[in-house]
């Protein structure tokens, strides 16, 4: 699948098997001009211990709204919600999964940790908030 | 008109669940349009961090594991006329390349191996690998 990316920011792209588990996380992030763009090719299957398993993109979240994202061409929701009923997910996990919503990867004996990107928005947002204040 | 000073960046994060036994290749690229001037790449550079944990089951054991400590990145310059074969150029680089005319398109790819292990293995995974290009795009004299 290629994901194409126009404009800067930073997506997080979860890649989901059928019965909505998170397999592979990836988040992309992109700077330069306005008029900078960015592809991703990435296959839609992975191995797994149980063998070949399908997977379904899920878009997560995009930093920048003015970004535009594709997956194979298409609005990203409209992909996976096709991709879902391709590969054999439930009703539910389909209908989560076409507003962007998966867990993150699961943690088994062994986990990579990461930092509390969230933390991040709410720093950007609070000193954005003092700023306004000061100027009014 | 010749675009001036241009930045171009891309980094890619990726995690996987521990079942998976096949971690994807890494395999993306940033790319912006040039006016077709006079070229001249200041800067390519990458960063990659890395974590690995592996076990096996009492069957199996690892090899011994080697990952590099870096990821690979090239910068493509690509002309109107498809007859004239792209410039490329490798990172990483911290003087300024000779003058390119004439290019169009700027492409900056980044790569990471994909790679696997047979059953009774299983691994957690997480990289991130960051690439960046500074250039400038000026007219000829």
């Amino acid at each position: 699948m290629e994901i194409a990316i126009a404009g800067e920011g930073e997506v997080v792209i979860r890649f989901i098997d059928s019965k909505g588990r998170t397999l592979v996380q990836e988040k992309l992030v992109v700077s330069g001009s306005p008029t900078v763009e960015a592809r991703r090719i990435i296959a839609l299957s992975v191995e797994t211990s149980s063998g070949g398993t399908l997977l379904a993109p899920v878009l997560i979240r995009q930093s920048n709204p003015k970004q535009h994202v594709t997956f194979d061409r298409e609005n990203p929701s409209r992909f996976t919600r096709k991709r879902c009923e391709e590969i054999g997910c439930t009703t539910n996990v389909a209908a989560e999964a076409e507003r962007g919503c998966a867990a993150p990867p699961a943690l088994g004996d062994a986990a990579v940790l990461l930092s509390d990107d969230p933390a991040l928005a709410k720093l950007i947002q609070t000193a954005a908030r003092s700023e306004t204040d000061r100027n009014e | 008109m010749a675009k001036g000073s241009i930045m171009l960046q891309i980094a890619v994060e990726q995690v996987l669940s521990p079942a998976v036994t096949h971690a994807p290749e890494i395999w993306t690229v940033a790319l912006d349009s040039l006016d077709g001037d006079r070229t001249t790449v200041r800067e390519i550079a990458t960063e990659k961090n890395h974590q690995f944990y592996g076990w096996t089951d009492a069957e199996h054991e690892f090899g011994e594991l080697h990952f590099s400590a870096s990821g690979l990145t090239d910068l493509w310059l690509a002309f109107p006329d498809l007859r004239r074969p792209p410039a490329i150029l490798h990172a990483p680089s911290h003087v300024s390349s000779p003058p390119i005319d004439g290019a169009r398109l700027v492409l900056l790819r980044v790569r990471d191996f994909g790679f696997g292990f047979g059953p009774g293995a299983k691994f957690v995974l997480g990289r991130r690998v960051g690439s960046h290009a500074y250039l400038d795009e000026v007219l000829p004299s």
